[in-house]
């Protein structure tokens, strides 16, 4: 048989010999000339009249925010934005940028670090999430201030929003800023954890990045390599596998 | 320059350290210990589970790997990596497709949660009185498939049998251990799903009981999985990145069907034409 006859040969399998759909299905953004987002004309309805917050609460919630919760959102999601070099997220992307990786993979690592502190910190907030869907009794103790600091920072938070007309249940019950920020997304309208982690990434990864981009890359002998410490421990029994 | 920090608590590792000529990993030398005598699947199971595992553990892990090489580039986590990969670069894609499986409900993952049903089983087994009988083996699996709906590792889409399960049942007898606790174990198991649900064992309870035979936990059994199954990926994404193709950057709009929101006005394009 012939190099090109060989490619021709029918192939059977399952993927070749069952029914499958022949076109993706698309339930938020539809294609073509004039793309539209949950049924909003993008260029000529959203990009005239809505700010960018509000279109991305639209693509994860299905509806536009009213002009409070989009001035909640904004201020909210500036809270959330500080990803300092010392939270892992910003520290991994600065060190895909002293290995040279380039921005995509700058990038990438930062978006899958903010990914997995987003996952974490929304998984450790779940009692939270309950809390406010149905806010009956006190916060539970582990959401609450842990320190003066703590409690300044939502202090500020409280008169942040009190000044753009917003006050939130949870920010009476003495929460930790985590906990009360969480809050100011919920009632934005994202309620369930995907639409929390998203919003969490998207506040915070221009500083991820921005900090990345600022390092020098290759700069190997400025990095703190023993910062924190680690102290190697040959296990106790070394299984040889014999 | 800023001020010196507090000093910080070290963090401990078993992992390794880098000396002066020489390497350490998990307590071996790499130069005397290692190079030269460990197999990469040695070395895999090494990393995942903290030990050497003997010659014969490799060489079944190295039949494992190779009988879980499916690479058809059709398939949902490897279109993934064709996917990502379309745009010129390969290790992304990797990078994408094992964010993608850990903890998902297809693809390597999957072993260790075939290996925590097949110990959940045997931990209710155990609790039987002695001899028990295969009637009551029945009963507890119609138990547990009533109560979650599916026995994980159990189930193959669109064939009647995993055709990767009969490759590791063959290294499975090749290297004498079908005598296994858990192989034992997952054949009973499988003849009681296979006869009263009409569901054959997949390739991820198949795995979790080759794991478990080999002394490892759950957690281990989906990590050595995935490891091992890297040669799928890496085929498709050098593949995928070579091949860039702009058909998979984008499709053509024709092949979406949209089925959201119909076209409306925003609320603030009604305000203005009110006014």
């Amino acid at each position: 048989m012939s190099e090109t006859a060989e490619h021709l040969v029918q192939q059977q399998g399952p993927v070749d010999d069952n029914a499958w759909p022949s076109q993706l299905v698309a339930r938020v953004v539809s294609p073509g000339e004039h793309p539209k987002i949950v049924g909003y004309d993008v260029e000529s309805d959203l990009a005239r009249h809505y700010r960018f917050v509000e279109v991305l609460l639209a693509t994860i919630t299905g509806e536009l925010p009213s002009r409070l919760a989009t001035k909640l959102l904004d201020a909210t999601m500036i809270y959330l934005s500080p990803a300092t070099v010392a939270e892992a997220p910003s520290h991994a992307a600065c060190l895909a940028q002293i290995c040279g990786a380039g921005a995509s993979g700058v990038l990438s690592t930062g978006a899958i670090g903010l990914a997995e502190e987003a996952r974490h910190t929304i998984e450790e907030h779940d009692a939270c999430l309950s809390w406010l869907a149905s806010p009956k009794d006190c916060l539970p103790e582990r959401y609450l201030a842990a320190s003066p600091q703590d409690r300044h920072a939502v202090d500020r938070y409280r008169e942040t929003l009190a000044k753009i007309g917003v006050a939130l249940p949870i920010l009476e019950q003495d929460p930790s800023r985590t906990a009360a920020l969480i809050g100011g997304l919920f009632a934005c309208g994202a309620r369930r954890p995907e639409q929390l982690q998203l919003l969490w990434m998207m506040a915070r990864l221009g500083a991820v990045a921005g900090e990345a981009f600022c390092t020098q890359p290759l700069s190997f002998r400025a990095y703190p390599m023993r910062l924190p410490p680690y102290r190697y421990e040959v296990p106790a029994e070394v299984n040889d596998g014999s | 320059m800023g001020h010196e920090p507090q000093p910080l608590e070290a963090l401990s590792t078993k992992v390794g350290h880098a000396g002066w000529g020489h390497n350490q990993h998990f307590g071996f030398d790499v130069g005397s210990q290692l190079a030269g005598h460990e197999s990469l699947s040695g070395l895999l199971a090494l990393a995942v589970c903290g030990r050497r595992f003997s010659a014969e553990d490799q060489r079944l892990l190295d039949d494992v790997a190779a009988a879980m090489t499916v690479t058809d580039p059709r398939i949902w986590p490897l279109k993934l990596t064709r996917l990502v990969s379309s745009y010129g670069r390969c290790l992304s894609a990797v990078a994408a497709v094992n964010l993608c499986i850990e903890r998902a409900a297809v693809g390597h993952w999957t072993s260790g949660d075939a290996a925590a049903m097949l110990l959940e089983i045997d931990r209710r087994l155990r609790a039987l009185p002695k001899g028990h009988d295969q009637g009551q083996l029945e009963v507890l699996l119609a138990r547990m498939v009533a109560k979650q709906g599916r026995l994980m590792g159990f189930g193959v889409p669109f064939r009647d049998e995993d055709e990767r399960v009969v490759l590791v049942a063959a290294a499975v007898e090749r290297y004498g251990r079908h005598e296994g606790r858990y192989w034992r174990l997952l054949e009973r198991v499988s003849a009681v799903m296979q006869r009263v649900c009409g569901v054959p064992p997949n390739i991820g309870a198949a795995v979790g009981a080759v794991c478990l035979d080999m002394g490892m936990t759950p957690a281990q059994a989906s990590r050595i999985s995935v490891a091992l199954g890297q040669n799928v990926y890496l085929a498709n994404a050098i593949e995928g990145a070579g091949q860039a193709p702009a058909v998979l950057q984008r499709l053509p709009d024709d092949c979406v069907d949209y089925q959201g929101k119909p076209l409306r006005r925003s609320p603030r394009t009604q305000d203005k034409s009110r006014r």
